[in-house]
């Protein structure tokens, strides 16, 4: 499993925690479990950093928190995205794009051991 | 101690907004619960103590939630209404015979009645600190009190002359404070509790409006227009609230019908559109304001008989009156400021995410907003005497009190706005099943 350094995971944490909300409504744990599955463990939070970052999109307007009975038979908070939120989310994933195909462009196909 | 608390503790500490802990704790509580159980069907040997560990520190995410939960003082609305309460008491001199000319400060302060309007931003103040959710579960009291005073002003009170006789807090009490306020916070309470609308809650409302407007002409007098009011704004909100798709047709024609009673009412619509000497009568109210001479003259005499009769309460006349005593840069600067005050007030309600919240905001904001447009409507004799007050505004110090207590509310639920869930409804929009309503 690879080491992400705290400033790379903290700028896409946001956008991965808002495209896994788009997708479908879910509660804390399950945006952590999906993430860790979809990255092969590559992105594996600190579980109690999540809701800062969930808050702050709430906060921001860019998700909605609702109470509903989970499968587990118990009540969670669930996230869903917002009109705003879906917005914020193609603009960010826009943004992404250019940055990570700038990024290759500078260091090219290059190595490092 | 175990040290799921020791975890949850530590959290909740650095959060320093209080009424966020709970909510806070709750869901990093369940958190730990799904954690632990996944481990536990890992085989994991202590899984509680792995699952929190696995949360990490719980200083820096304390520390973070801190930063996003700060409590949110609306500093523009609490300007506004100060503002306004010193302009009302400003106003207020016009009525006397030489206004603020020649009178010193002291003789000024001494013709207003300050204890209800130290108690008002006192209740005020208050009501920001507290949790406005405790409202829903006095929802029973809330309504049967309103409609115990409604019961009591219809039977007991034979004619207005007797009305007039009774003590000035009596009937502020009944018929202000009482109805609409009452009823404002116990219909809130019973839409929320619903879930969703029914027939029977419809025609309930539509029973009520037909009470409130033959409450209106049992006694010709206009105060329960506030009641009218109150209903109409909650009910307005109640259907913008609801999932309309899932409302039954009759109810929805009952609802609707149920606001057009309450419009034509409160606009006393009807006698106005039929009769010409209406629009003589805005003209020559427009004519007078703009020659500065005070306007004190009474409402034509159609307004004056029969089953629409309406008294010429000092009340609705206040800005007219400062108009003509202090020149229009003071109406004009009263009107925006009743209009930026509503704006911040929807605006910031609309932002609300808990839905028994937005829905009290936005009655009460509706409430506000249809007293202001009715007596600006009748400051420029397009609409007949209302005796409705301008919020904050008029010489009725209960009806300041009543209205600090409804914005102290509306503090409240924008305060708590950045933590409090939505309700179960949202979850019948996006098409995850439905769930049990917050208890």
């Amino acid at each position: 499993m690879a080491n992400i350094s705290k400033g790379l995971m903290s700028g896409s944490t946001g956008l991965m925690v808002l495209h896994l909300i788009a997708e479908r409504d879910m509660y804390g744990y399950e945006i952590v479990r999906e993430l860790e599955q979809r990255s092969d463990s590559v992105f594996t939070l600190k579980e109690g950093t999540l809701y800062p970052v969930l808050h702050g999109l709430e906060n921001a307007g860019l998700v909605q928190s609702y109470m509903q009975t989970a499968q587990s038979g118990k009540p969670r908070k669930y996230y869903r995205v917002t009109k705003t939120g879906k917005a914020a989310l193609a603009d960010r994933k826009a943004e992404w794009a250019v940055f990570s195909k700038s990024v290759s462009r500078v260091i090219g196909d290059l190595c490092y051991e | 101690m175990s040290k799921r608390d020791e975890y949850l503790n530590s959290v909740c500490r650095e959060v320093r907004f209080r009424a966020a802990r709970k909510y806070v704790r709750q869901e990093l509580s369940d958190h730990i619960d799904d954690k632990r159980a996944q481990l536990e069907q890992s085989g994991a040997a202590d899984a509680e103590a792995e699952a929190i560990k696995a949360m990490g520190s719980a200083v820096q995410t304390g520390q973070a939630l801190n930063a996003i939960h700060k409590p949110r003082v609306e500093w523009g609305v609490i300007a506004c209404v100060l503002a306004l309460a010193v302009a009302g008491f400003i106003a207020q001199q016009a009525f006397y015979p030489n206004g603020i000319n020649g009178a010193t400060l002291a003789m000024m302060f001494s013709r207003i009645d300050w204890l209800p309007v130290i108690v008002g931003l006192g209740v005020m103040s208050t009501l920001m600190f507290a949790d406005y959710s405790w409202l829903i579960w006095l929802r029973h009291a809330c309504f049967g009190l309103a409609l115990a005073f409604i019961a009591v002003y219809l039977w007991f009170v034979p004619d207005e002359a007797y009305f007039r006789s009774l003590p000035r807090w009596y009937w502020e009490v009944v018929v202000i404070i009482a109805p609409a306020m009452l009823f404002l916070l116990g219909m809130s309470g019973f839409i929320q509790r619903h879930g969703k609308w029914r027939v029977r809650d419809m025609v309930l409302l539509l029973g009520l409006s037909a009470v409130s407007l033959f409450a209106m002409f049992r006694v010709s007098s206009s105060f329960t227009l506030l009641l009218a009011v109150a209903e109409l704004s909650m009910l307005l909100v109640a259907l913008a609230a609801s999932s309309l798709a899932s409302v039954h047709k009759a109810a929805r024609t009952a609802a609707c019908a149920a606001a057009i009673i309450l419009i034509l009412s409160v606009l006393r619509i009807p006698h106005l559109i039929v009769s010409s000497a209406h629009i003589e009568y805005s003209a020559a109210h427009i004519h007078e304001m703009l020659s500065g001479a005070p306007i004190v003259g009474p409402s034509p005499a159609y307004l004056q008989d029969g089953i629409w009769k309406l008294s010429d309460g000092a009340n609705s006349q206040i800005l007219t009156s400062s108009i003509g005593a202090y020149g229009w840069l003071f109406g004009a600067g009263v009107t925006a400021a009743y209009c930026a005050l509503l704006i911040l007030m929807i605006s910031r309600s609309l932002k609300v995410s808990h839905a028994y919240g937005r829905m009290l905001a936005l009655g009460v904001c509706l409430y506000f907003g249809v007293r202001i447009i009715l007596s600006i409507l009748y400051t420029f004799g397009i609409a007949g005497s209302l005796s409705l007050e301008f919020p904050f505004f008029g010489p009725s110090s209960i009806n300041f009190l009543t209205d600090c207590a409804l914005v102290g509310v509306l503090l409240s639920v924008w305060r708590r706005s950045s933590f409090m869930p939505r309700d179960a409804s949202a979850s019948q929009v996006s098409g995850v099943s439905p769930a049990q309503p917050i208890q």
